[in-house]
């Protein structure tokens, strides 16, 4: 499967996207750096289908997403192939942790296995606030949280916006092995981040500049 | 399982405050669509049915006392009337009156045990009688003795119950059937108790020491009443008595019944347009304040018309217990309070059962789910156009 982005151009505010172009594949692991507001989250959004490019293709494995596909099934991509971490606060404040994970598959009638989700929780170290709900659990928890509901969904690529933001090193630590992991079982990632120790998996690099230069 | 309905309701749970206003607001229009339906339903119901419960096609009075006969009999109101000389055998004779049947209008006593605004005594014929006894319950009563009563449905009376007006006991042989008109609010005696009771000395000063006093004659026709009504006035109107159809007298109540329910249609379209604005106000309010989540769960693969159920479903939740608190809240009181009302509003008023108020239930419960659906319209046509990026508030 090969997520691919070409020629993206898209303009917000003063700054913009300028024919940016790049290409995921399953067990390929992708950063992409740059300053902010250099339009990482916007190429991310472009790829996980939830942004129309101005100009240029996106394609899953030579399908245009935007194109070839409606609305509906572009939604139906996030659930089932690419799964996308965003950067901002995007947990369901009236859903418990738990709920939070599972509602995305369980709301299509695909019943959660629960001692599968609380592996995910122990691996990601918030089995304890699985009860909880996002406003009572710490940035670092809200964040792996935020992680765990992208793998359960068992998504072919995954991308994550600063997944490592605003952690402190030990959890930090976790997300990047646990991303790395997930790399390792075959799936592609592509992580937008500052976090320079994720040079330590050797991936590929795409820097992006203000004004949309690569 | 996690399904879409548990999420409706757990955010419904969470949101507290804009769970409460928005209850509240289906709650106050409910109430008041439902309470001003209602009463205009009830009024329209005694006004329709009024003329039906006299079970005659005319009544005589004397002719200056046409209004006070309409009013007591229909609206339950006090009167004084009383004809000089008893036209009884000359109404019989007359070609085309099959019956005639004479009634006393005594006095308005208030009861201690009963009804708040006291109730009118009325002296009837127990054997030429057809209005009364055609409206209890129980027809073996109806041959009143001389110390028995048949009271009205909203009297508070009680068959085999002991009344005492005139320093005389009465037991209570009947109960009538509810008329939504003055028969609730009356009580009825024979002549031969009422003659006794005017002739005595001590009542002097109101009737004069006569006996065989009449107020006002229903009458019953066999042929076209309208007919025998110009034929009764060519005859009557030089001895100063005027005959009156029943239809023509609740024609003009049911009349005055459409105009309230014209004003009721009024103030609840006004309810209806407030409720709607308001609705619609705190439903984008609530959407800016979570449009952030509506980008999050499209970013997570939920589809829009999920979303769309998710806050469709916690609307109608509260929509619904806000339907049934306030209607019940409106059933409970105008209950309650159903004869008190009867008597203030001085109106025909008969409750329309519980099949109609079903009925009005369910238009309610429909206005408020056009309402909710016009309200949350705007909110939806943003959650269908809106790129997710955009909601999600995702962007650089």
């Amino acid at each position: 499967m090969t997520l691919k982005a070409e020629n993206i151009s898209k303009k917000f505010g003063k700054n913009g996207l300028d024919s940016v172009s790049i290409s995921i594949s399953e067990k390929e692991f992708l950063c992409i750096t740059g300053e902010s507001g250099c339009g990482k989250t916007t190429l991310l959004n472009i790829l996980s289908g939830m942004l129309t490019p101005d100009t240029g293709t996106v394609t899953l494995d030579g399908k245009n997403i935007y194109l070839d596909m409606k609305e509906q099934e572009r939604t139906a991509l996030r659930n089932q192939t690419i799964g996308y971490m965003t950067q901002g606060n995007s947990l369901i404040p009236e859903l418990t942790i738990w709920q939070n994970i599972v509602c995305p598959l369980e709301l299509y009638g695909r019943k959660q296995d629960d001692n599968t989700v609380m592996q995910l929780f122990h691996r990601l170290g918030i089995d304890n606030v699985a009860d909880s709900f996002p406003s009572e659990v710490s940035g670092g928890e809200y964040r792996r949280a935020l992680l765990a509901r992208v793998l359960q969904l068992d998504a072919k690529i995954i991308i994550a916006d600063e997944p490592t933001s605003n952690l402190d090193e030990k959890s930090a630590v976790i997300v990047r092995q646990v991303l790395y992991e997930a790399y390792q079982n075959g799936k592609g990632v592509i992580v937008a981040t500052h976090d320079k120790a994720f040079s330590e998996f050797n991936p590929q690099t795409l820097e992006l500049h203000p004004g949309g230069e690569t | 399982m996690f399904t879409v309905s548990k999420f409706a309701w757990q955010s419904m749970i969470k949101q507290g405050f804009q769970s409460i206003i928005f209850f509240l607001l289906v709650l106050i229009s409910s109430a008041c669509l439902y309470g001003v339906g209602f009463f205009t339903e009830n009024m329209q119901s005694g006004a329709e049915q009024a003329g039906s419960y006299i079970h005659a096609d005319m009544i005589a009075v004397p002719s200056e006392y046409g209004d006070s006969a309409k009013d007591a009999l229909f609206e339950g109101n006090a009167c004084t009337i009383l004809f000089q000389e008893n036209p009884t055998e000359l109404l019989s004779q007359i070609d085309g009156v099959s019956q005639v049947s004479p009634q006393l209008f005594l006095r308005t006593l208030p009861l201690p045990c009963c009804a708040a605004a006291g109730v009118q005594i009325i002296a009837i014929d127990p054997g030429t009688d057809f209005a009364v006894s055609e409206n209890l319950k129980d027809t073996e009563n109806k041959m009143l003795s001389e110390n028995e009563l048949i009271a009205g449905a909203s009297c508070g009376l009680a068959p085999g119950a002991q009344v005492n007006f005139y320093d005389r006991n009465f037991t209570v042989a009947a109960v009538l059937d509810e008329t939504g008109m003055g028969y609730d609010q009356s009580v009825f005696i024979s002549f031969e108790a009422a003659d006794r009771i005017t002739s005595e000395e001590q009542y002097q000063e109101y009737f004069g020491g006569n006996t065989g006093l009449t107020s006002m004659i229903l009458i019953r026709t066999n042929g076209d009443t309208e007919q025998v009504r110009k034929t009764m006035t060519g005859i009557l109107n030089e001895k100063g008595i005027s005959v009156y159809t029943i239809d023509s007298m609740s024609e003009k109540l049911i009349r005055q019944m459409q105009d309230f329910r014209i004003f009721g249609l009024i103030i609840n379209l006004f309810v209806i347009l407030l409720a709607s604005v308001s609705l619609s106000a705190l439903i984008t309010v609530s959407f800016h304040q979570r449009r952030n989540r509506v980008g999050s769960l499209l970013s997570v693969g939920i589809s829009r018309k999920k979303i769309i159920e998710m806050f469709l479903l916690e609307y109608l939740y509260l929509t619904a217990f806000g339907t049934v608190t306030g209607t019940s809240l409106i059933c409970m009181i105008v209950l309650s309070l159903h004869d008190v009302i009867k008597q203030s509003l001085a109106l025909p008023y008969k409750f329309i059962g519980m099949e109609k108020m079903g009925g009005l239930f369910l238009t309610v419960g429909g206005i408020n789910l056009l309402m909710l659906l016009l309200a949350c319209s705007l909110t939806f046509m943003k959650i269908i156009r809106t790129e997710p990026a955009i909601l999600s508030e995702e962007q650089t």
